[in-house]
């Protein structure tokens, strides 16, 4: 899932400036999961700029509502009326469901309520980890199914650099070293084949421009040739 | 040019280097005049990029620089700073600075240096990097266009004899031997048995070893700890003992263990040269021979 964190109050409220009616959209999926966006933070970021509204004597009205996924249109259709009553949106979604909504209200400013910080996982209650940086190219099946683009500290793609200090990472002694972990994995699995192969250069395709994935069925609808 | 690095180490002469960080006042004089204090003495100066990830000067105006003083450079390319343009354009200017020795390592990361919310750039990695030069070598840059054929280099690349785990070291530096590199420098090491089981593990092949030795700073060995100086580890015991002494006397203390470790690498007759790092006392290379 994406991972990401409140804005500190101060920010939000200085973004928003003299605007006084602000419609803070919650996003009920990733940023629900991991406590930074969902129904209960939306509601809760309203109240904190009514509260802070008022001790400056201020008109001002913050109300939440919550859709499923802001990166839907689907979803976000159903914000319509409400956005129509805003002079100002602050969204909750992660990055992508904050543009998606900025894209479908563009008369409206939209303001980041969160900083979308990763692709990863609950590794325990209120402990998310990064797992994938989205490249594009997945290589877990040579690395024993540990990313090396988002694992190491480097990005390697082949094999760990001259730091690694006790199996740990020379940037973060917390952290396992990455390609320690994946020699470990694929030894375990009689698959050392695998490291001895070099990796070709990453593809770095996606960083030059706003990737798109077109599922098969749909290929006609939406080629650009 | 007398013979480069590459052809001394094969014919089995004592290859001995010394580490010069390009400084960060723009002005190369001094480097210029300590490096041709070293003539005779020492075979060819490294010169790193940034070493540390900290800002320095230019290596490869460094590194020309010192070629036409009569010197011999070894011109340090990391991954950490450019791209796979920015690197393939550096080989080039090494061409045109009839440089012919080159250290490709992937680099320490920001994380250490003085700049550490810089973008940590690795386009390439180290094995990457010493294939592409192979590849220019033959007509083609990294992305398969074709070039005019490069020079063939001599190529040299890092790696850590102490690495824990070592069999993942080991794997990578096999990579690196495939890739084409003609010597490894090892991250200095402080006793010479902490070199065996990487020679062991590395097994018969052609590429020569030489060995990195540092003489550290004071304040270096005061606040060490594994992992403080990457790549690098002092044995716990020599770091007690250089602790309990007063600045004076470990100054001496360590620079009389360098020459002495030195001195055993040189008899031991299992590397082919050693690599001696003094960052901030540089000056006292020429004494430890
Ligand atoms: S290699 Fe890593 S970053 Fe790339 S897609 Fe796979 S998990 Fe994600
Ligand atoms: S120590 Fe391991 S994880 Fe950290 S940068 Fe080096 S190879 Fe990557």
């Amino acid at each position: 899932m994406i991972v990401a964190q409140r804005k500190p109050f101060a920010e939000i409220r200085d973004m928003l400036g003299g605007r006084s009616r602000v419609l803070v959209a919650g996003c009920g999926t990733c940023v629900a999961v991991c406590l930074a966006g969902g129904e209960k933070e939306a509601t809760l970021l309203a109240s904190q700029l009514m509260l802070a509204a008022d001790l400056q004597k201020r008109d001002f009205l913050a109300t939440a509502a919550t859709v499923e996924r802001q990166c839907d249109r689907e979803f976000l259709q159903l914000l319509r009326d409400r956005v129509a009553q805003a002079d100002a949106v602050v969204s909750l979604a992660c990055g992508a469901g904050i543009q998606f909504l900025a894209e479908m209200y563009p008369d409206v400013p939209v303001f980041p309520g969160v900083d979308t910080s990763f692709i990863g996982v609950a590794e325990d209650a209120g402990l998310w980890t990064e797992r994938c940086r989205s490249c594009n190219q997945c290589w877990l099946g040579m690395t024993g199914g540990i990313c090396p683009v988002t694992m190491c500290a480097k990005g390697l793609l082949n094999g760990p650099c001259s730091g690694t200090v006790h199996g740990k990472c020379e940037v973060d002694p917390e952290r396992e070293c990455a390609w320690a972990a994946i020699y470990e994995r694929l030894e375990r699995q009689s698959r050392l084949d695998m490291v001895d192969a070099p990796a070709p250069l990453m593809k770095h395709n996606r960083s030059t421009r706003p990737s798109r994935v077109i599922h098969p069925a749909y290929k006609k609808r939406f080629s650009i040739g | 040019m007398a013979d480069s690095i590459c052809e001394r180490v094969r014919s089995g002469s004592f290859e001995v280097v010394g580490r010069l960080d390009p400084p960060r006042n723009g002005n190369l004089s001094q480097l210029v005049a300590l490096a041709a204090s070293w003539k005779g003495k020492i075979g060819s100066v490294l010169v790193t990029d940034n070493a540390s990830a900290r800002l320095g000067g230019s290596a490869l105006l460094t590194a020309e620089r010192l070629g036409r003083e009569g010197i011999e450079p070894i011109l340090t390319v990391s991954c950490r700073d450019g791209n796979r343009i920015a690197l393939g354009s550096t080989v080039l200017g090494a061409v045109a600075a009839s440089l012919r020795t080159l250290l490709c390592v992937s680099g320490d990361h920001p994380a250490f240096g003085d700049h550490q919310d810089a973008k940590p750039v690795y386009d390439m990695d180290s094995v990457q990097l010493i294939a592409m030069v192979r590849n220019m070598e033959q007509g083609r840059d990294a992305s398969g266009n074709e070039l005019e054929p490069l020079p063939r280099f001599c190529l040299a690349a890092a790696a850590c004899a102490s690495a824990d785990p070592l069999a993942p070291q080991l794997s990578k530096a096999r990579k690196k031997v495939r890739a084409g590199v003609d010597i490894f420098v090892t991250l200095p090491v402080f006793r010479v048995d902490q070199l065996e089981p990487f020679l062991n593990g590395l097994g018969e092949i052609s590429v020569k070893v030489i060995a990195g030795v540092l003489l550290p700073r004071y304040e270096e060995v005061v606040s060490y700890k594994d992992g403080s100086i990457p790549g690098t580890f002092i044995p716990h015991d020599l770091v007690e003992q250089w602790r309990a002494m007063d600045p004076g006397a470990f100054s001496s203390a360590s620079a009389d263990h360098v020459k002495r470790l030195v001195a055993d690498l040189r008899s031991w007759g299992k590397v082919a040269g050693v690599c001696i790092s003094a960052p901030g006392r540089e000056d006292e290379i020429l004494g430890i021979l």
